[in-house]
């Protein structure tokens, strides 16, 4: 317990470390905070409250007959406050008719001499809307149930699911035979809002995900950068024991901070909105009607962090085996990036009734999402046998703990690299003891094999080093060698190089339903600028559209001649019907696009018609685009924080700095590979996406104004469709050079480039992360920076502004940073 | 050729006083820096290569603040850091041409003193190899090559020899010895034999504060009658460490001779007066353990000189 104490020790007194822990803390309750506040902001909780203790004094239907009636008399005031008095002839008289036993005369009275504030109004009416909602989805959650045993009967009717040993009919009994238990719990509506608060957790996943990696680098990695190793490993307890008691100091250290990051979450909520029943059943939240258990709110809590503390110990042991493991701190960032990422889009993209379904459900996200362990009931198909997937999960986490944690201890206790003398002497040794072995033998020469394969790299070195970069003497060269040899980001350019051919995939042809296809057509001929000439086009197609069907009427001949038959007829006309309805919507879009373009002539003269489905794989693939700023972040971020962080690791800063090219040219230098490298990065995974993209557009006249394409109409600025796309372009790469610029000034604050590492994912991998996840950080984070696109379609060109100034600033500080220190 | 330090006083932010009010006059030749872990000789060398801007006081070039005309001065400025680390995926050439392009050498100049300085330092033939593969001598000599490569007139040596065996020390040290014509080359160490014989002045530095800058001939001679030998049994040792400044100790055929410092009426024992060596200077200095103040030392060896 002693070791287990000096590593807590040694984390609290790393300044860095806990800063970086509260400071996640508190970034996640601000944003809790601010999304509740944006959501509920009707929520008066004592006047809620106050309806709940009158509803619960009522009978089931008394209470729902009352909020039918609570809901028309605020429905009606609402009329009342929109429309002025015209509501009381119509709405007044019929909520009179609805309800005749309340005298609303008197009460409309009483209102308007309390005062008729419209918003006020509102306000208590959302209350009233809500718990109606409420009330509604507690009485048919009880049908719900006898609809599942309905269906489980039903479908096993069908030939399809009969066969008795197969997984299908097993899955559909054992799904009939789990909710058939949830039978008789009576749904509440008296539970807190807070359920909801702590269960939306996207923002605390994405931190903790952070955290893991810093109390990883903290207990495991810091020692070993500093070449501590060697000499703890030689003590006597320097082996199993610590590596024991460092893993337990990392669990502790994990498990409270979780409890700390979600259980301030949980405190904010209640605090917001109170504990409510807690004694009520988890299904009396209609999110979580699917849930397969019967356990009540206050039980859910408690799994809840639970399920937390539990995902977070899996990626901590893998985090734990990737720091003990791995030589280099970008590898263990590159490796834990990349198994989050894969395991995401497997989480994300697998569909839940694929054959594959087993990597969405037993998948590092899966296990860390807790809340998803109680939406849903699912079942995974192993060998023909339905297997529940929260057990599965369990077992999973469970397995991938022991498995990591073993290694992680093994990894820690054997030392780095063997010796050659030594393992010559072992082999030799036990050949004299038990006869020569003549595998270890082999295993020796192949070990033989690899050293000469290495020596001879070194000596490739003789030519290596006679290239004018490595053996010149500007500067520029240098720091470009540092960068891409020493650093190594050579290879991670040809990794992202390959990643991005994959990636550029062009606009997917799509000719769509029936009303694309028209769309399709009808832009195709009207593309362009619009003119006279194009009005009188569309008038013309709307009398066309107008006219009967000459193809129906000559049916409706043949039918009157009897040359088809009454059925063959009413099928015929029935797909006609359909056909001409999707007709009629896609040439809708083009009418309502007309309207748009109409509207956009005031700006300029260059609206026209543009293919928009096309343009919004330019401006409104936001997935795709961040997926890329995600690659960007992930490859530029080890080679900066290595660039400007390799003499604080070397213990060479003195000596550099006394030199007389050592302070601002080298650092000016450095910000030029800097600024080169993320050029580079940026051309090699947008060009070509941006490439193919323009490649693929067929009716996009790039020289239309963009305010003229459905979806841009709020966008109040006069250019066209090609210049979008430049500033996009350009706004973007000015980001990533100053998201580069600022991850090397933050660098040369912390310190080596593991720490700049880690405050630089905190910063910008997280949020772009975030937003991949479907939690939009845009206005706080780099990404609107990355995602210009948004203000096309939000139109908040003067928040834009502000909001690159900002930028500008933290530029100039970066600068300021990197090539003021120190002088 | 003059680097003049007046009135240097370094405070840390902690408030700790690194270096206090430390006047210094330095002309061409090795000066040897001793004092002390703790004394203030990296905070004093930090100011010297311009790391660190002085509490108060100025760092004077030829008349001119280091400061003032910074990149001028690091132009004539060579440093050996401390080893503690290095960029160990580099080779020792490629870590040299690097250095050549952070002190400006031209192309062909740095070809050629690159050339020489890895002959000099016996690095020619592993100098394609990476330095994480050098062991912890080729790795100083390495240091002291960069440090040498733009022929400098300020040498700052920050323990050039420390964790070296005897042939390395030696090696470096005459090496030191050769390149230390018509420059300042100052030297920080706490192994005093590494500047004993090459050191035109030696700079004792305790607790901030300078307190002998002389040559270490002047502080032999100042310690005549302070060093004493005497022999004890094996017994007496323990005892005989606890009460005297012991700087030497070697088997005789009575027991064991004690060499000690101290004025011939502390030491109470059947003695004789021997030659004093700088190790007794240091000893003398820098020895806190018996409550004898700096003042009264001083004092001591001007009675002696008496």
């Amino acid at each position: 317990m002693k070791h287990v104490y000096y590593e807590w020790m040694k984390f609290i007194h790393n300044r860095l470390a806990v800063a970086l822990v509260l400071g996640c803390i508190c970034v996640n309750l601000f944003y809790q905070w601010n999304a509740a506040q944006k959501s509920n902001a009707w929520l008066d909780q004592a006047f809620f409250d106050a309806q709940v203790d009158q509803i619960l004094e009522m009978s089931q239907e008394d209470a729902g007959i009352w909020l039918d009636r609570e809901c028309a008399w605020y429905r009606f005031l609402s009329q009342l406050g929109t429309f002025g008095e015209a509501a009381l002839e119509g709405s007044f008289m019929q909520l009179k008719m609805e309800y005749p036993e309340v005298d609303w005369n008197l009460r409309l009275q009483e209102r308007m001499e309390d005062g008729f504030d419209f918003s006020v109004l509102m306000r208590e009416a959302s209350h009233f809307y809500e718990l109606q909602k409420r009330q509604a989805y507690a009485l048919s959650y009880p049908v719900f149930l006898q609809t599942i045993q309905k269906q489980a009967d039903s479908m096993l009717g069908i030939s399809l699911f009969s066969d008795n040993e197969g997984f299908s009919q097993k899955n559909i009994l054992r799904t009939a035979a789990v909710y058939e238990t949830l039978e008789g719990q009576e749904c509440r509506i008296d539970y807190s809002m807070a359920v909801s608060v702590w269960s939306d957790s996207q923002l605390a996943d994405g931190l903790v995900l952070i955290l893991i990696l810093i109390i990883g680098w903290q207990i495991f990695w810091q020692e070993k950068e500093n070449g501590l190793y060697p000499l703890l490993r030689c003590t006597e307890n320097g082996k199993l024991p610590l590596a024991v008691s460092k893993v337990i100091a990392a669990m502790i250290l994990l498990t409270v901070t979780t409890l700390l990051l979600y259980g301030s979450q949980i405190l904010l909520g209640i605090g917001m909105y109170g504990t409510g029943n807690l004694e009520a059943p988890l299904v009396s939240v209609s999110e979580f009607r699917n849930c397969p258990y019967r356990i009540c709110i206050g039980t859910y809590l408690l799994l809840f962090l639970l399920v937390k503390v539990t995902g977070v110990f899996v990626f901590g042991s893998l985090v734990m085996l990737l720091y003990t493991g791995c030589r280099r701190f970008g590898t263990v960032i590159a490796v834990y990036f990349v198994m989050i990422g894969l395991e995401f889009m497997a989480y994300r993209q697998i569909d839940s009734l694929s054959s594959i379904n087993g990597l969405k459900f037993i998948n590092l996200i899966a296990v860390l999402d807790a809340k998803s362990w109680f939406t849903a009931y699912r079942n995974i198909n192993i060998f023909s046998e339905p297997l529940t997937v929260v057990p599965a999960k369990l077992v999973f986490s469970v397995c991938v703990w022991i498995v990591c944690t073993g290694l992680t201890l093994w990894c820690f206790c054997v030392p780095e690299r063997k010796q050659e003398k030594l393992r010559l002497f072992k082999t030799l040794s036990s050949s004299v003891e038990s006869g020569i072995d003549e595998a270890e033998i082999h295993s020796w020469n192949s070990h033989r094999k690899s050293e000469w394969i290495r020596r001879r790299w070194n000596n490739f070195g003789e030519i290596r080093y006679k290239l004018p970069w490595a053996n010149g003497t500007s500067l520029i060269c240098h720091e470009g060698y540092n960068l891409y040899r020493l650093g190594g980001m050579w290879l991670m350019l040809l990794l992202v190089l390959g990643v991005s051919m994959t990636m550029a995939e062009g606009i997917p042809d799509y000719s769509g339903s029936r009303d694309v296809q028209v769309y399709q057509k009808y832009i195709l001929q009207i593309q362009g600028i619009y003119t006279e000439e194009t009005e009188q086009f569309l008038r013309s197609e709307e009398l066309v559209m107008r006219l009967e069907d000459p193809e129906a009427v000559q049916m409706k001949q043949e039918l009157a001649a009897g040359s088809v038959t009454q059925d063959d007829y009413d099928q015929w006309m029935e797909k006609r019907e359909v056909q001409i309805r999707l007709r009629e919507v896609g040439f809708q879009r083009v009418l309502e696009q007309e309207r748009l373009v109409q509207a956009a002539r005031l700006l300029g003269s260059d609206a026209g018609f543009a293919d928009a489905d096309q343009v919004s794989c330019l401006f409104q693939n936001d997935n795709e685009q961040i997926q890329h700023v995600l690659l960007f972040l992930i490859a530029v971020i080890p080679g900066i924080t290595w660039l400007f962080g390799m003499e604080q690791t070397c213990g060479m800063k003195p000596l550099i700095v006394s030199t007389v090219s050592g302070r601002i040219p080298l650092r000016l230098r450095k910000l030029i590979q800097v600024i080169g490298y993320a050029t580079l990065l940026y051309l090699i995974l947008f060009v070509p996406y941006y490439w193919e993209i323009w490649n693929d557009l067929e009716r996009v006249p790039a020289d239309l104004l963009l305010a003229g394409v459905k979806g841009y109409e709020n966008f109040p600025l006069p250019i066209s469709i090609c210049q979008a796309f430049w500033i996009m372009a350009a706004i973007q790469y000015l980001t990533g050079v100053s998201c580069s610029l600022y991850i090397a000034a933050v660098t040369g604050k912390v310190g080596t480039p593991a720490q700049g590492c880690l405050v630089n994912f905190l910063l910008l991998v997280v949020p772009c992360f975030l937003f991949w996840t479907g939690l939009n950080l845009s206005e706080w984070t780099c990404v609107g920076g990355f995602l210009p696109s948004l203000v096309y379609r939000s139109g908040e060109v003067l928040y834009y502004w502000k909001y690159l100034c900002i930028g500008i600033l933290l530029d100039a500080w970066a600068v300021y940073r990197i090539l003021g220190q120190d002088d | 050729m003059e680097l003049e330090l007046e009135h240097i006083t370094h405070i840390y932010k902690k408030g700790k006083k690194a270096l206090d009010d430390v006047s210094l006059r330095l002309t061409p030749g090795v000066y040897g820096l001793l004092g002390p872990n703790g004394a203030g000789k990296s905070t004093l060398m930090n100011i010297i290569t311009t790391n660190l801007i002085p509490t108060s006081g100025e760092a004077l070039f030829q008349g001119r603040s280091i400061l003032a005309d910074n990149r001028a001065y690091r132009s004539r400025l060579g440093y050996m850091p401390q080893q503690q680390g290095m960029y160990n995926q580099m080779t020792g050439r490629h870590f040299l041409w690097y250095m050549a392009a952070l002190k400006k050498i031209p192309r062909q100049e740095a070809k050629k003193r690159i050339e020489y300085m890895l002959e000099l330092v016996s690095l020619k033939e592993t100098a394609n190899q990476r330095i994480g593969s050098y062991s912890g001598g080729m790795k100083q000599r390495l240091l002291i090559a960069q440090a040498v490569l733009n022929d400098p007139e300020i040498l700052i040596l920050d323990e050039p020899t420390a964790g070296l065996d005897p042939k390395e020390r030696i090696r470096i040290r005459n090496f030191v010895s050769e390149i230390s014509q018509n420059r300042i080359v100052l030297l920080a160490t706490h192994v005093v034999s590494d500047v004993e014989c090459i050191a035109k002045e030696i700079i004792l530095l305790k607790q901030g504060t300078v307190i002998r800058q002389k040559t270490p001939a002047e502080l032999i001679c100042e310690m005549d009658g302070l060093v004493w030998e005497f022999c004890v049994s094996a017994e007496e040792l323990a005892d005989v460490q606890k009460q005297y400044r012991v700087s030497n100790l070697s088997i005789c055929p009575e027991g064991i001779l004690v060499r000690a410092v101290g004025k011939r009426e502390e030491i109470r024992r059947r003695k004789r007066p021997v030659r004093a060596g700088l190790e007794d200077v240091y000893l003398y200095y820098m020895e806190a353990d018996l409550g004898d103040s700096l003042e009264n030392r001083i004092q001591s060896i001007s009675d002696a000189e008496v």
